[in-house]
């Protein structure tokens, strides 16, 4: 031990060892920060849908609710637990007549529970602006020049603006539309006269959970909340597409960070891989010297593992200090807070994991099959294939693999996605080295540079073997990771583009009967497109009755214990053709409708996911109620649906032939240019006042700060990305110094000239890069393709031509620059000093 | 023809070492000199500077009229791969070439590529005795094999001068001999001005004539012009 100590001191004094401790320091900091990132990324989404709620559980409903039910409910929930709302799209039109869309609420005292709105007057609360004409208005407004005091117009009724309401700071507000927000106290909702103008008017009922036991709550909750015209959500449930966005985010962020941690092992192993060839001659020394195996086992172990271990500690610290100030720079950048805090306990178990654990089984096999081999072996080898082969040993493989696989499931905490991960890598690793294998075997055949450097890389590449291999395998698995990046980004981005504003409507008007369409299409833009929906109820799936299965309590039961989505009542689309909209895809079925079937039945497709929550196939039928009319319906295809199309897109189609007769609404869309907009909507709410119209140009800017914050992410992230596997990169190139040393000088020596090299190392640059980026990029677009579908559940967008070569001149010019850079001083000193070196 | 004269080399790095101190000597065409002297004597070094491997800290370096010292390392490059010949010690083949590959890879270096040139690397395969062993690879050969391959691919430019360090260090008696043997009966065949580097006294009495160093000084007991 006393030699280990020694020999331990010594290895820490090179300088070598401090630059390979510091490069692993700064990968895993990058790694550990994603790990952190992440984690408070998925603790403010949870904590949001609290806030979006406002309370535990919320009661939707387009009905009022019955004076039955709310004494049933004060049964359970003392009064000051419960504030009953009304809300409903409208427009207010200011001072200056100019129209407004908003999203008004009228509510009762007490609101908010949990507080998903701040005014700018905090001692200010409801009950302030109780029985006065005064309304709470969102903060946007402030923006648009409106102040307290200024008087809008909402229906018959002028309102004083008290407030501005801010966005709670602590909230990831990804999305919000319908509207500028305006609440009212709901004592004054009768004085507007929009309830009397046929406006469709939401019940809410807000619910704060009692103190009573959260099992016994629900299920007396439960009973209560069976009509069918009610629709519940509770805390863990929140506006679909948000949560959909979030999930996105954080499996990405959690894609990524297992990506870093494979690229980040693989550097490793080509660090530990060039260290021990560095430190055979070492090995030699001390095996002639006497030193027996074990203590020269832990000689060779203990330097590798502190310095790993130092390193994995120095990255923790590195990454926790940096946390906040990033994260407040991330905050800044895109707009995003973050709540929670990140465990430093699990920081510091990732590290020690890393530092002790991946490095003793990379190491440990390795070594001990090097040392059982007789010393003379050792000597007699170049230094160079042999021992790439011993870390090829099985168990070195094995453990390797199982640390890679137990890191997976600290840092995503899913067994499944581990792993699919491992076997992933697995299945990568092994198609990368037949690929390998495969070109160095048609490499001879090349017919290019045919000249002696041209030949004497050719063979350099086919009888070195195990080198080759070794070397186009590190390539590919960094170039992978690298395309991986690059086509996940470009399908998401691709998925979250809204499209751009020229052409595209920019005013919408719902609400709509048919005769009043007959009319507004008089006065609109010839160019508006009519959408024609009708409002649906299901009362049955494949026989069985949506409400008996509640009462009986088997229907789909959320996390939560409580059903919601079989109840509501649905947008239907009504279509006279069986063509799909822009965004739509056909799934199953051959077309959108099929041939006709019997008179008294329906065909309607339904958008997949949609058809998956309610447990439905294709042909299988429901009981649908139009305008009280019962409608038998078959399903007649599944549609994948991009809800990130800026178009009004449906769960259910109906055929219009098949429901001739039956009460229609449209949806009017309509392109005018922006300086008339506002003129626009004075134009048709004077001629129909009780439609809603919609400025889509808000909606279209939320939505469009939105993604530019998402795509933000998603860029760090593969940038991120990019560092790891550059990082890795670094570290082959390392491994390989000393053998293209060797052979440079001594071609030097015999005449050759360093320019002549330097076109050697272009051309070896080329080959290289280029075979490695071909299998890489085969293997990404089906690893990227299987992720999307599965993993992110979003569609794959295959890249341009453009994408591909860029990446392939990036592979290109990476591994070129990084070849010239690390043997300048290899073309540029004299030989002799290249030999004095090797000693 | 080699003139050295007032050829110095001083190390600075860990601290200032003075390897060799005003060197002179000249040597006629066609001659084969032994330069000896004890281990760090600076052997090794003088001939690395003769070679054009290293860069002199001062003094003159005239190989075939031509003052090597002061040319570039591209220009360097040049001169050895038209002029000079070199045996290392440790034999430095290139692995991933065969024999044959190896022998040739000099006449690659210089564009000389036709078939009067394949004859003649046949012909040297033949003269180091391994024709036998002509596709196999350094790995596959023992150390007498390898250096009879490194003599063999030093001589196949006929360099006019041919540089060897410590040729037999490596190797036993009899495979000393033999590669004595092959640099004397090559030399005699290409005329080329040899300069052994070697503490092996069977390497001096091939020599027509002996210089010794000694801590960094050429020793005045031999004469400093040496002809055959």
């Amino acid at each position: 031990m006393n030699f280990a100590l020694f020999w331990f001191k010594k290895e820490f004094r090179r300088p070598q060892t401090w630059l390979l401790g510091l490069l692993m320091a700064l990968g895993l900091s990058g790694l550990v920060f994603v790990d952190l990132f992440a984690q408070r990324i998925s603790q403010t989404a949870e904590q949001d849908t609290r806030n979006f709620l406002s309370a535990d559980y919320v009661v939707r409903s387009w009905t009022p609710f019955d004076q039955d039910f709310l004494e049933n409910i004060r049964k359970i929930v003392p009064p000051q637990d419960q504030i009953q709302q009304q809300s409903l799209m409208a427009n207010a039109k200011n001072e200056e007549g100019e129209i407004l869309n908003i999203d008004l609420k009228a509510i009762d005292n007490a609101y908010p529970f949990y507080g998903d709105w701040i005014l700018k007057e905090t001692s200010l609360r409801m009950e302030d602006i109780q029985g006065k004409n005064e309304a709470f208005v969102d903060a946007g407004l402030a923006n648009l020049g409106y102040k307290t005091g200024d008087l809008i117009q909402i229906g018959s009724q002028k309102f004083a603006i008290r407030d501005f309401v801010v966005k709670e700071p602590q909230s990831l507000n990804l999305l919000s539309i319908g509207g500028y927000g305006v609440w009212i106290h709901r004592s004054q909702l009768e004085a507007t006269g929009l309830t009397s103008f046929g406006h469709r008017v939401r019940s809410t009922l807000y619910i704060r959970k009692s103190n009573s036991d959260a099992k016994t709550f629900r299920e007396s909750f439960r009973k209560e909340i069976q009509n069918p015209n009610w629709r519940l959500m509770s805390a863990q449930q929140s506006n679909s597409q948000t949560q959909r966005t979030v999930q996105l985010l954080k499996t990405y962020l959690g894609l990524i960070a297992l990506c870093g941690t494979f690229l980040g092992l693989a550097g490793l192993f080509m660090i530990f891989v060039s260290d021990l060839r560095r430190r055979l001659p070492q090995i030699l020394t001390l095996r002639c010297l006497g030193i027996k195996d074990r203590p020269l086992l832990v000689t060779l172990l203990l330097p590798s593992v502190a310095s790993v271990f130092i390193a994995a500690l120095a990255g923790f610290a590195i990454a926790y200090s940096l946390e906040e100030r990033l994260t407040l720079l991330l905050a800044q950048r895109l707009d995003i807070v973050l709540s929670g805090e990140s465990s430093p306990l699990r920081g510091i178990s990732l590290t020690i994991f890393l530092g002790i654990l991946a490095a003793i089984p990379g190491l440990f096999f390795p070594v001990q099959k090097i040392l059982q081999v007789p010393t003379q072996r050792i000597y007699s080898d170049a230094g160079g294939s042999w021992i790439l082969s011993q870390f090829l040993d099985l168990r070195s493989v094995l453990s390797m693999a199982t640390v890679a696989f137990v890191l997976s499931l600290i840092l995503s905490s899913s067994l499944l996605l581990s792993l699919a991960n491992l076997a992933g890598i697995a299945v990568l690793i092994g198609l990368l080295f037949f690929t390998s294998k495969l070109f160095l075997s048609l490499l001879p055949r090349l017919p290019i540079w045919n000249d002696f450097l041209g030949n004497f890389l050719k063979r350099n590449f086919v009888r070195q073997r195990e080198r080759s291999l070794m070397w186009l395998l590190s390539l590919g698995f960094s170039f992978f990771f690298l395309m991986l990046g690059a086509l996940l980004t470009h399908s998401i981005q691709s998925q979250l583009t809204i499209v751009s504003a020229e052409g595209q409507p920019n005013m919408l008007i719902m609400g709509a009967s048919q005769d009043d369409s007959n009319a507004i299409r008089n006065i609109v833009p010839s160019n508006t497109e009519t959408v024609p929906y009708l409002q649906v109820r299901i009362s049955e799936i494949n026989g069985e009755s949506v409400r008996e299965r509640i009462l009986k309590g088997e229907s789909n039961i959320d996390e939560d214990g409580f059903s919601d989505f079989r109840v509501r009542e649905y947008f239907v689309n009504v279509r006279s053709s069986s063509e799909l909209f822009t965004g739509e895809k056909l799934d199953e079925g051959n077309s959108l409708f099929g041939p006709k079937l019997t008179e008294d039945k329906v065909r309607v497709s339904l958008e997949s996911e949609f058809a998956e929550r309610m447990e439905l196939k294709l042909d299988d039928t429901l009981l649908l109620e139009i305008a009280g009319v019962a409608v038998e319906a078959q399903v007649s295809s599944l549609r994948k649906v991009d809800w990130f199309q800026f178009r009004p897109n449906f769960f259910m189609v109906l055929d219009q032939e098949d429901i001739l007769g039956a009460p229609l609404n449209e949806i009017h869309l309509m392109r005018v240019p922006d300086q008339e907009l506002g003129a626009w909507q004075k134009k048709i709410i004077g001629a129909f006042p009780y439609l809603s119209t919609l400025d889509l140009r808000q909606t279209r800017d939320q939505l469009s700060q939105v993604v530019s914050k998402l795509v933000l992410s998603v860029q760090g992230t593969s940038f991120f990305l990019l560092i790891a596997a550059l990082l890795v990169l670094f570290a082959i190139f390392v491994a390989r110094r000393q053998e293209l040393q060797k052979e440079f000088a001594l071609l030097r020596c015999l005449g050759e000239r360093s320019r002549n090299l330097s076109i050697y190392l272009v051309r070896e640059s080329i080959l290289s890069a280029s075979l490695s980026w071909i299998s890489a990029c085969l293997l990404a677009l089906i690893g990227a393709q299987l992720i999307c579908t599965f993993s992110l559940k979003t569609q794959f967008f295959f890249p341009s031509w453009e994408i591909l070569l860029g990446t392939y001149l990036l592979a290109v010019v990476l591994v070129l620059v990084l070849n010239l850079l690390m043997s300048r001083r290899t073309l540029k000193a004299p030989p002799q000093e290249l030999f004095s070196e090797e000693l | 023809m080699i003139e050295v004269e007032n050829l110095c080399k001083n190390f600075t790095k860990p601290i200032l070492t003075k390897v060799l101190r005003e060197i002179s000597f000249t040597l006629e065409t066609g001659t084969w000199t032994s330069l000896m002297g004890p281990s760090g004597s600076g052997k090794s070094t003088l001939l690395s500077l003769l070679a054009g491997l290293d860069t002199p800290t001062s003094g003159s370096l005239k190989l075939l009229n031509q003052e090597i010292s002061v040319f570039s390392e591209e220009e360097k490059a040049t001169f050895r791969a038209k002029n000079l010949g070199f045996i290392f010690q440790n034999f430095r083949l290139l692995p991933s070439l065969s024999v044959e590959e190896n022998i040739r890879v000099p006449l690659e270096i210089l564009g000389k590529v036709s078939s009067e040139q394949d004859k003649w690397v046949s012909e040297l395969i033949e003269r180091v005795g391994l024709s036998h062993r002509q596709t196999h690879f350094p790995s596959q050969l023992s150390g007498g094999e390898q250096q009879r391959v490194a003599v063999a691919r030093a001589f196949s430019t006929k360099p006019a001068i041919l540089l060897a360090d410590e040729p037999t260090g490596n190797l036993d008696d009899e495979n000393s001999e033999k590669i004595l043997d092959l640099l004397s009966s090559l030399q005699n065949t290409f005329a080329s001005t040899l300069f052994v580097v070697s503490h092996d006294p069977a390497v001096a009495e091939r020599a027509h004539t002996r210089l010794v160093l000694h801590k960094g000084h050429l020793s005045q007991e031999f004469p400093q012009v040496i002809s055959k």
